[in-house]
């Protein structure tokens, strides 16, 4: 661990000369036994690495994070440890680059793309589908066609039903992604406001579908801390 | 989509409220989010614009967790054997 404190650390990497090339490498250490611990983790599907190699991307990774660390200074708020943050950049650096990798092994044709919504939206639903939850996707499916502006649409079925990264979306609208969120929340207020209008609840859509909660090992309670306003 | 994913959209519709943070904003804030939670203070009261902004947008939990694991593996480096 690094015993330098905040200060420290941003006026060694601005000030030049050795003690900035001391500091980049430090991080450049810390950043790069970070990401290679990520990715040799479980979890990390083996797939999204071997075409290039978990040392090359763990190298490639750490370079581009510390570059990104080095022109995002003044954005450092100084309100955690300087590391925090710049893992912070690291992780994101390294999930951006894993879910490029997916996406580009998906294969989705330039002409399916936010287009096509999906016969089922669940893969390998089961040969107990039931009839109730076979009306239940065409009523959502037929809200999400009629209900959201075709960019709106566009967006959620490249982003959900496609799994297209974030990023990638937006890049492909032309836009950045704050707007592309802007974009898919006001989406999902349309869609919440068409399904309250026709009286289904968050309740009655989750257990028709009888979807499992995401697990949050880090809320201790176990707790969704909001409110579904339902 | 897999099940649990969809019905991650499922909630994601029903939980849209008013105006969100966006992702900028959420990532700014993150470091602190997460170094409050590895405090185990209560980071999602404290932060709830933070906590809410995680829970709408996957790619943006999935940093965080990712964070998470990075800031955990540097303290277990760090303790003595």
């Amino acid at each position: 661990m690094t015993t330098r404190s905040n200060i420290e650390w941003l006026s060694a990497l601005r000030e030049g000369g050795q003690s900035q090339e001391r500091a980049v490498k430090e991080l450049r250490q810390i950043l790069r036994r970070a990401i290679s611990a990520f990715l040799s983790r479980k979890g990390v599907s083996n797939a999204q690495v071997r075409d290039l190699g978990r040392e090359d991307l763990t190298e490639d990774c750490t370079q581009e994070s510390v570059l990104l660390i080095q022109s995002k200074m003044d954005q450092f708020r100084g309100d955690s440890q300087f590391t925090t943050w710049a893992y912070s950049i690291a992780i994101r650096v390294t999930l951006n680059e894993l879910r490029r990798r997916r996406w580009q092994a998906a294969a989705i044709t330039e002409a399916r793309l936010g287009d096509a919504m999906p016969y089922w939206p669940i893969d390998n639903p089961g040969p107990d589908r039931s009839l109730e939850q076979q009306q239940a996707w065409s009523m959502l499916s037929g809200l999400i066609e009629t209900s959201l502006t075709p960019l709106q649409r566009k967006a959620l079925i490249a982003h959900a039903f496609q799994d297209m990264p974030l990023d990638l979306v937006a890049e492909w609208l032309g836009t950045n992604r704050n707007s592309l969120y802007k974009l898919i929340h006001d989406a999902r207020k349309r869609l919440k406001a068409a399904l309250l209008a026709k009286g289904v609840t968050h309740r009655e859509l989750i257990a028709i579908f009888d979807t499992p909660r995401p697990e949050r090992p880090y809320l201790e309670d176990g707790k969704n801390h909001l409110s579904h306003g339902v | 989509m897999k099940r649990k994913d969809f019905g991650r959209l499922i909630d994601t519709i029903f939980a849209a409220a008013g105006e969100e943070m966006s992702c900028s904003d959420y990532f700014e804030q993150l470091p602190r989010y997460a170094e409050l939670e590895a405090a185990r203070e209560d980071a999602a009261t404290r932060l709830p614009e933070v906590r809410h902004h995680m829970h709408q947008c996957p790619e943006c939990e999935e940093v965080y967790l990712g964070l998470l694991e990075m800031m955990r593996a540097e303290k277990k480096s760090d303790d003595p054997k």
